[in-house]
């Protein structure tokens, strides 16, 4: 009889690290400098990539026996599949592969940070957790913010091509594509605010059997409001004259520091240990 | 608001030609949203107090509030062709929401609902005044926020009606726009004519009320309930009990959980952190405790042993005879009625005679070995003197009390019969020498952890085995080492004799076989009494560098290991997250009779008489208590439609709504 690490899954983790790593240092060349070759390497990559991140939430899922979005190197796992997902089905919809390296970027960041942080054991899920509210919640949310993760990109995209792209020749083809960028940027939204916005109804609902309020100004709660407002004010601007294009991509890539924040800024509240949200 | 009445008139006439016409509704809306949030500020520690005896009765303040009433009112009628254009325009719906988003970060960034006293030595005098003053210190539930989300509700209202949005291509944002308006609905709802409440039960007991506190004035209200609750059980469910290995790192006064191992079935060593140990698992013990192992020695170094085993040679548990050891030397077998007693000289005709004799009690002290000496055991008789422990030491047995009790009114030490049932034994220790410092104890035979034992500074450790007097059995068999031979005993006189054949099996004990030791000891062993998880143990060997060495490891007593680059603790311990869940058993009795029965846990509360029942609190200290909260919601239908609703306008909205635009404007083209 001896020991192992809890988590045994763990040195995989730094296994999808590396192929993410792989996919993003082909995917950035690639895309930047036309070349489809490496692109298409970068795909099939980031396809390993999210087979392994599917065998690592799997395996995950059965060692603990629950579902494994408790901690945040459990989220930092999972988010980076999500985004994987997210990413995926834009390349095949949209053939949009510019994504891959911003994917396996932020990825790679996401991952290199559970890998020097990893949980000290499996916990089991405490009992305000213990409700078939949690995995539609949990996963309704990270599948939003990985579509608006990818709605960031694009408008940040959008912006950078005018800054990075001058020259008067190519004018036109930049104007296109900047319009592109930014309608697919849109396209994100629309999809990550619809589930934001089921999220926050399963988050409501939930609370309401857990603890008795759909409602608590609890401040996660209240960030996530302030997500779901910040992206609400993108919308209605949108139709606003004056508003759209270029101030619309700034508001988007603000709102998605508004994600960012209630994701993972928690902690740094003063008002956070009255939170029952705040990842340990 | 006037304010804002005031401009939205003057720029009523018409757009200033050089801004953009959405510039200045954006500033009209900016003006309106600050003007209800600087009305209702001002009004808000008189709304606090608001009762409505408290405006009618005194005339004046009810002839203010009329006129303040009937001036806004005017106001907004005369402007209400603006307003309506403004409360329903894109910029005014874009700067309620920035303003709501705000207010709301303001809101987790500003510590809400603490004390009062705290907001000044928090935030300095000024600004934590200003927040005390404006009611951030309590902001979502101030005058003026909510009131804000009346405008929004307002003006969500008027925003459907302008849009016409019952028609089908707007039915998105009929959906979205009204769940908002219904979930806002629902919340006002709740605030008057919801309770909120909570219920402090302890099992058996039943209440009828719950108990709500204010938020403003902090006072306890009590709510009846048309109907009483019992609690008839809590109880708390616990995981699997697991054991694993801490690694601990000091952390200034702290330690960090750095790493956490637990058993598995495998081989390997671990590495301790970077604290340069390594360790592995030899041997683990669910149910540990000490045994007793026999091991044979050479002659002179052990003593005559006699090994009782059953026919599928289990070792009987404690049926193992040490010849010559007073109180160790007999044993009953199970069932079996005879005694059996072992000697390993042969009885001499005269000591064979004795033995129809009656026996005395007698008295033996047992004295834990320690670095120098092995344990021994001293058959003592009161008044006498022993040297033990290779005549380090010696005892002096002082008196001897059969059934000892403490005489509180003379403060001594008495016996209260004569029977045996609480034998103590007054015992002085002395070291040898000029030096030796004397200790005086009572050793107590059934208490003998009672007393000193065990500790340094008081000597030697002894413990004190009473044995009781004797009588000649009935039965009785008396093995006898030397000649492998079984005498049967009948009152103290020889029966048979039976010379043991085969292994020692005795024919008339045919599912008995003993074993003949003649030179053997007693070691202390770790061992597990069975496999369960009740008190685990683990041996470990730690080693670092070229040094090595095995530890043994109690979750439930033991203390953690410093490894050698002494900031790291090596722990062995039951994992901390093991409560599953929290579980009441509540019985609702209305009208006399039992309505519902149902075990409330966290995420699963029961419903009766529109409250309904959340499993909330416990006492670490009291296991009978449990903390219920009670909610009565009438607005949650509201709710629910209005989420609802939200849901399946968004997606309307922005999936099905372009392609009705789409199918109307293909015909439209190429008509």
């Amino acid at each position: 009889m001896s020991l192992e690490l809890s988590g045994g899954g763990h040195w995989l983790v730094g296994v999808l690290a590396a192929v993410h790593g792989g996919s993003l240092v082909l995917a950035a060349p690639g895309s930047f400098l036309k070349r489809k070759s490496l692109e298409r390497a970068a795909l099939v990559l980031f396809l390993a990539a999210f087979a392994i991140n599917t065998w690592i939430m799997a395996g995950r899922w059965i060692e603990a026996g629950r579902p494994p979005f408790k901690t945040l190197y459990e989220t930092l796992l999972f988010y980076p599949w999500c985004v994987g997902l997210v990413t995926l089905v834009l390349i095949g919809l949209h053939r949009l592969h510019v994504l891959l390296a911003f994917a396996s970027g932020v990825s790679v960041i996401g991952l290199v940070y559970a890998l020097t942080h990893p949980d000290v054991e499996i916990i089991h899920l405490p009992p305000a957790l213990q409700s078939g509210w949690f995995v539609p919640h949990v996963v309704t949310y990270f599948v939003s913010y990985a579509a608006l993760f990818a709605s960031c990109v694009l408008a940040l995209l959008s912006l950078a091509i005018p800054v990075f792209g001058k020259g008067e020749a190519r004018s036109n083809e930049h104007a296109n594509l900047v319009r592109r960028f930014e309608s697919h940027a849109n396209g994100a939204v629309m999809f990550g605010f619809s589930a934001l916005t089921l999220g926050l109804v399963l988050g409501a609902v939930w609370g309401k059997y857990a603890w008795g309020d759909y409602w608590s100004w609890d401040p996660k709660e209240n960030w996530a409001l302030v997500t779901w407002l910040a992206y609400l004010v993108y919308l209605h601007l949108e139709m606003v004259r004056g508003w759209r294009g270029r101030r619309a991509m700034v508001l988007l890539v603000a709102a998605f520091a508004a994600v960012v924040f209630t994701y993972l800024g928690m902690s740094l509240l003063p008002t956070s240990s009255d939170s029952l949200h705040v990842y340990q | 608001m006037t304010i804002a009445q005031a401009r939205s008139k003057a720029a009523g006439g018409g757009p200033e030609p050089t801004k953009p016409p959405h510039t200045i509704t954006f500033r009209r809306s900016a003006a309106l949203v600050l003007g209800v949030v600087a009305l209702l500020g001002a009004a808000g520690p008189w709304l606090r107090s608001w009762t409505l005896s408290s405006i009618v009765a005194p005339k004046l303040h009810l002839a203010l509030f009329a006129g303040v009433l009937s001036a806004l009112a005017t106001g907004v009628w005369l402007a209400r062709q603006s307003l309506y254009r403004l409360l329903t325009s894109l910029p005014f719906a874009v700067t309620l929401l920035g303003t709501v988003l705000f207010l709301t970060a303001l809101g987790t960034v500003i510590l809400q609902g603490g004390p009062a006293a705290d907001y000044p030595s928090r935030y300095g005098k000024g600004l934590g005044g200003a927040i005390l003053a404006l009611g951030l210190d309590d902001l979502f539930h101030t005058a003026w926020f909510n009131g804000l989300l009346v405008l929004l509700s307002i003006s969500l209202a008027l925003v459907v009606v302008r849009r016409r949005a019952w028609r089908l291509p707007q039915c998105g944002f009929l959906l979205s726009h009204g769940g908002v308006i219904l979930v806002l609905l629902g919340a006002l709802v709740a605030n008057v004519w919801g309770f909120k409440g909570f219920i402090d039960l302890h099992e058996g007991e039943t209440v009828t009320e719950a108990v709500s506190m204010d938020r403003r004035t902090q006072e306890m209200e009590r709510r009846a309930l048309n109907f009483s609750l019992r609690l008839d059980d809590f109880e708390i469910e616990r995981h699997q009990p697991e054991y694993r290995f801490y690694v601990y790192r000091m952390e200034g006064e702290k330690y960090r959980v750095l790493r956490s191992l637990g058993l598995r079935d495998s081989n390997g060593w671990a590495f301790l952190a970077d604290s340069g140990a390594e360790f592995r698992v030899l041997r683990a013990f669910p149910d540990y405790y000490q045994e007793a192992r026999v091991k044979v020695v050479p002659a002179g170094e052990g003593g005559p042993g006699l090994r009782i085993r059953s026919a599928n040679d289990v070792l009987v548990e404690g049926r193992l005879l040490w010849a010559g050891k007073p109180g160790r030397d007999q044993a009953r077998l199970g069932d079996w009625e005879q005694a059996v007693r072992f000697v390993w000289d042969r009885p001499t005709p005269d000591e064979e005679a004795r033995m129809a004799e009656e026996g005395p009690e007698g008295h033996v002290l047992v004295v834990a070995g320690d670095g120098c000496c092995p344990a021994e055991e001293v058959a003592v008789k009161p008044g006498g003197r022993y040297p033990i422990l290779m005549g380090r030491f010696h005892v002096e047995v002082g008196s001897y009390m059969p059934d000892f009790v403490y005489d509180m009114e003379t403060r001594q030490a008495a016996t209260r019969s004569s029977a045996p049932n609480n034998p103590a034994l007054f015992v002085s220790i002395r070291a040898e020498g000029e030096s030796g410092v004397e200790t005086h104890r009572w050793l107590f035979a059934q208490m003998p952890d009672y007393g000193g034992h065990g500790k340094a500074e008081s000597g030697p450790a002894l413990t004190y085995r009473h044995l009781p007097s004797t009588r000649p059995l009935q039965r009785e068999l008396l093995v006898v080492g030397q000649s492998r031979e079984v005498w049967e005993l009948e009152n103290g006189r020889v029966k048979d004799r039976t010379v043991l054949e085969c292994e020692g099996r005795f024919p008339k004990m045919p599912d008995y076989t003993f074993q003949f030791l003649e030179s053997a000891r007693e070691e202390i062993e770790p061992a597990t009494r069975s496999n369960e998880w009740k008190n685990p143990a683990v041996e470990i060997e730690l080693r670092y560098g070229s040094h090595a060495e095995s530890l043994l490891l109690q979750a439930m007593h033991g203390e953690p290991i410093l490894l050698p680059d002494g900031r790291t603790l090596l722990s062995f311990e039951p994992k901390p997250d093991d409560i599953k869940g929290y579980l009441s058993r509540l019985s609702v009795m209305d009208q006399g009779r039992e309505m519902v029965q149902k075990t409330i846990r966290v995420n699963d509360p029961l419903s009766y008489g529109g409250f309904l029942f959340y499993q909330a609190n416990y006492r670490k200290e009291d296991s009978t208590y449990s903390g219920i909260q009670v909610v009565r919601d009438p607005g949650l239908p509201l709710v629910w439609t209005g989420m609802v609703m939200m849901c399946l306008g968004v997606v309307f909205s922005f999936y099905v709504r372009p392609k009705i635009l789409q199918r109307e404007s293909i015909p439209a083209a190429e008509s």
